[in-house]
Parts: C-alpha cells; structure tokens; sequence
C-alpha cells in the first residue's frame, strides 16, 4: 500500500471519464490523490496504466505528482461498488473526498417518445449509484472515523444539474430533471445520516456544461466545496452567478 | 496532399494516448487533420473497391502491399519522417526498412488468432527511397529470403513496431465487431480480449513487436473493416540479442535456404 501524504487529501472520483471528471483531475491531480473510476470510455489524464506523449517532443507529459489512481468499475453493480472502495482504501489508507461527477442523460427525448424506457437507468446512473458509493464509504470507513473525518474535513461532492430545479431546462430530456432532483434530495438525506460522523454532503447543480456553464468553473466550485464548511446545501450555477440554497 | 508539407503539420493529435495494458501500445484518435485523413480514406477506398487485393494465406482476409513507387497520400506511411515519427513514440531503434499495404476484411470475417508479429521478414537490400527501403515481393520472398532476381543482395530484419491506421471503415458502433484485440497470453480466447481498439476511422495502434505483444483481428459482425497496416524492423542482430532466436517467430512456410540469407 503506497499511504497518502498526511495532509494530502484522496479524492474517490467517479465519472472520471467525462468531461466534468477529466477537469477535475486536470485541476486538482497535483492537489489531491485521485481515484478516477471509469467504465467503458477511457480516462484523457495520465494514469497508472496510461501515460500522453508528444510525438514531436519524445517525452510523456506526465510525471508522478498529476497522475491519478485508475480503476475500470460498473458501479451499477453493488459487487463492483465495493470492490473500488476496497482498492482505493488499499491503495491509499483512506478517503477524504467522494466527487460524484457519474451520470447520463437522454437528451432530447419525451415522454410520449421513448424517455421512459430509458428513464430507469437514468434514475441509477444519476441517483442511486452516487448515494450507492457514498453509503459504501461510510459504511466501510466513515463510520469508525469520526474524529478523522472532523480533523481531515471529509465531505461528498455530488454532481447534480440545474434542470432538477428548473423545469424550463429541457437541454437533457425529459428524466433528466427528475432524475436530479431525485439525487438532491438523498444528497439531503445522506447529509442528515451523515453528520454525526462528521463528513459533510453538499451538490452542486450547474446550467448546462459547457453551453453555459463552463466545466473550468464547476471544478473550481467543486474545490471550494472540498475545502469549504457547509453541509446539506446545493449550489446552484447559473449563467453569471452562482446560489447556495 | 501536398507532399512537401512537413509531419508536424498534418499530425492532428499530438497528444497520444500510451496504454500500458495488456502490453504497451499507443491508441491515437484523430490523428491526421481532418483534410489529410479524407485523402487517405479516398486512395485506400479506390484500392479496396479494385481488383489488386490478393487473399492473405492463414487469414480470413485480403491484402495489398504498397508498391515501392507508392505516390501520396498513401507514401505518407513509408516516408522515413513518419517511420521515425512512430518508432522514436515507441521508443524502438528501427533499421530504415518498411513494409506497408492494405487489409479488408470483409462482413463475417472470422476471427484471429492472438499473435505477437515478431516474425523474421527477408528485404532485397536495394537503394532505399527517400531514406526508406520498403519491401519488394517482386525481387524476394518476405518469409523465405528465396531471391527472385539473380545475384539480388538479401537481408533479414525482424518486425519491430506494428501499426495500424484503421480508413475506409463504416462508422464504427459498439457490439460491430472488428477491433484489434490485444491479449496477456497467446492462448486467450480470441473474443475474450484484454483491451480491444474499435476500427475508428483516423485512429492509430502501434506497439513494439515483444513476445507478448499478443493482439488478434475480432470478427466483423456488422460492416467490412480496413486498415493501412505496416510494420518497422530492427535489425536481425539486435532483435536476437533482445529477445532471443527461439523466441523469433517462424513462418509455417520451408525456412530459407542457407546461402540465401544475409544478415
């Protein structure tokens, strides 16, 4: 096992590979140590198994310090839930940080069209498997750590979207919204069971990325929230300005 | 395609993709610009749908060796700019021989078998082209160094770097079929791969030649699937001394006949 450095923080990241994922490693892979879990699209950062070389400059860009902790998972699958928890808790030690960036959206469809078919794997992928790998956590490691998690300020990060507050956001289709504002609710709930163990959940829920939101600025507010106090809120992302309800 | 413009300028990706599992190999979407990428899958169509594709012996598919007098797009491949290109990314010192063409597998094509490609391949030493010398059927027989052509000076050098640049594909979906397959042993079950790299149009596969470099065509279940193939060498000498003569691999065919070898 190869420990964290003591005030290094280790981030489990799931949806590593998109594109709210792949900013947050960008941004933070010399920060923190990051577990990036990924399923069938590869991760675009430097990894243990991948590395990024110029052809014309003959060296990797990569160096130890921005590479981050890879594990391929279908975390639909409860089995697979643990089995990441038990590597990056093996791997590192512990887990201060659980980003959940992992979702999907069925843009452009409608009710009377074919979202509904889709609509139970969308409510998995964007509620259930996020709360899925925070429970894990806690179960695993959260719940016999209270004064740890106090001192180290632990807290989880969901990703959720405007449109679960918006019924005007029609950019993802038709579930999307509902699927969200499904995953805010039990973000609100995990915050309530989770606070007597001292981690924190708080959400993030941005205007469209990148059409309006940039992924650049939904990173940087999920940093903020890392290292902020709040718990049980949801910062919602508009335009120009951002709102924490 | 304007064959004076230089490498750096064509190249579209510069930011390729090293997996290190199940054996290093490079994955590189997207990599000539979009304008270049067009020109290739043009000739490489032209070819496809003509009548110069020989069967490949063993292999449930077609081939066709680029000629040595290849013009562009597709002598962009045999142009010692791009074979160093490849071979410094790989990390291999290579001789400047080359060997390129053309494989179609048609809808159905069976599958593979996995396979390092660390084969020995016999070279008519002549004067190279553009620093390149590529391979020359009509002068020697690639897998027996039989000479073909009186008194033709004959060289042996061992595949060192496959490539693979996969044109003239249907847009690629998944559960189609028709990646490469890249295995952890040569007795893996050829539709149970370790890593799979989808035939993208404009995507790059290249990898050392090893003893474990163990990779194997899918079945195309859904669309036919080409690809430019090609391969750079070390020299005889250096292959052995890195990996061994028994761990070379042998033609099915007769082994060459002594005299005829030079190394």
């Amino acid at each position: 096992m190869k420990p964290s450095a003591p005030d290094r923080k280790v981030v489990l990241l799931t949806g590593g590979s998109g594109q709210i994922g792949t900013a947050f490693c960008g941004r933070f892979a010399t920060t923190y140590d990051i577990v990036a879990v990924r399923h069938r699209r590869p991760l675009k950062v430097a990894t243990q198994l991948q590395q990024f070389v110029d052809p014309f400059a003959h060296e990797a860009e990569d160096t130890e310090a921005n590479r981050v902790f890879e594990i391929t998972a279908d975390l639909r699958e409860d089995a697979e839930v643990a089995r990441v928890v038990e590597v990056a808790l093996a791997r590192f030690g512990q887990i201060d940080v659980l980003v959940n960036t992992i979702g999907a959206f069925d843009r452009g469809t409608n009710l009377l069209g074919a979202a509904l078919s889709r609509a139970p794997d969308l409510f998995t992928l964007n509620a259930l498997v996020p709360t899925a790998v925070a429970v894990r956590v806690a179960l695993d490691f959260w719940r016999h750590h209270d004064l740890d998690n106090a001192a180290r300020n632990r807290v989880v990060v969901n990703l959720s979207a405007a449109a679960s507050v918006d019924a005007a956001d029609r950019t993802w289709g038709a579930t999307f919204g509902a699927t969200k504002a499904a995953q805010n609710m039990l973000s609100l709930r995990m915050a309530e069971e989770l606070r007597p163990f001292n981690v924190r959940v708080v959400t993030v829920a941005p205007a469209p990325v990148p059409e309006i939101v940039t992924p650049a600025r939904v990173v940087s507010a999920i940093g903020s929230l890392i290292e902020g106090d709040e718990t049980g809120s949801l910062l919602l992302m508009w335009d120009e300005e951002d709102e924490l309800v | 395609m304007d064959a004076t413009r230089p490498l750096s300028e064509i190249v579209d990706n510069r930011r390729w993709r090293r997996r290190l599992k199940p054996f290093p190999h490079f994955v590189v979407p997207n990599l000539f610009v979009p304008s270049v990428a067009e020109e290739i899958e043009k000739a490489a169509r032209k070819i496809i749908d003509g009548e110069g594709m020989d069967v490949i012996a063993r292999y449930d598919a077609s081939g066709w060796g680029f000629p040595s007098d290849i013009d562009w797009p597709l002598r962009l491949f045999v142009t010692e700019e791009w074979c160093d290109l490849v071979s410094r990314a790989v990390g291999v010192d290579t001789v400047p021989y080359v060997s390129a063409g053309l494989h179609h597998h048609d809808v159905g094509g069976e599958n593979g078998r996995p396979h390092n490609d660390l084969n020995p391949v016999y070279f008519a030493d002549v004067d190279p082209r553009d620093g390149m010398v590529s391979l020359r059927g009509d002068l020697v027989d690639l897998k027996s160094g039989r000479r073909l052509q009186e008194n033709m000076p004959v060289i042996r050098h061992v595949r060192a770097v496959s490539i693979l640049y996969y044109t003239a594909n249907p847009p690629w979906h998944r559960g189609d079929g028709g990646q490469t397959g890249l295995y952890e042993r040569r007795s893996d079950r050829t539709d149970q791969p370790a890593a799979t790299v989808a035939p993208v149009n404009n995507t790059l596969l290249a990898f050392e030649c090893t003893p474990n470099s163990f990779h194997s065509f899918i079945s195309n279940r859904v669309s036919e699937r080409n690809s430019v193939t090609m391969w750079l060498y070390r020299s005889d000498r250096a292959a052995v001394t890195r990996w061994g003569e028994g761990t070379l691999e042998r033609w099915q065919e007769s082994p060459p006949p002594a005299e005829a070898v030079e190394t």
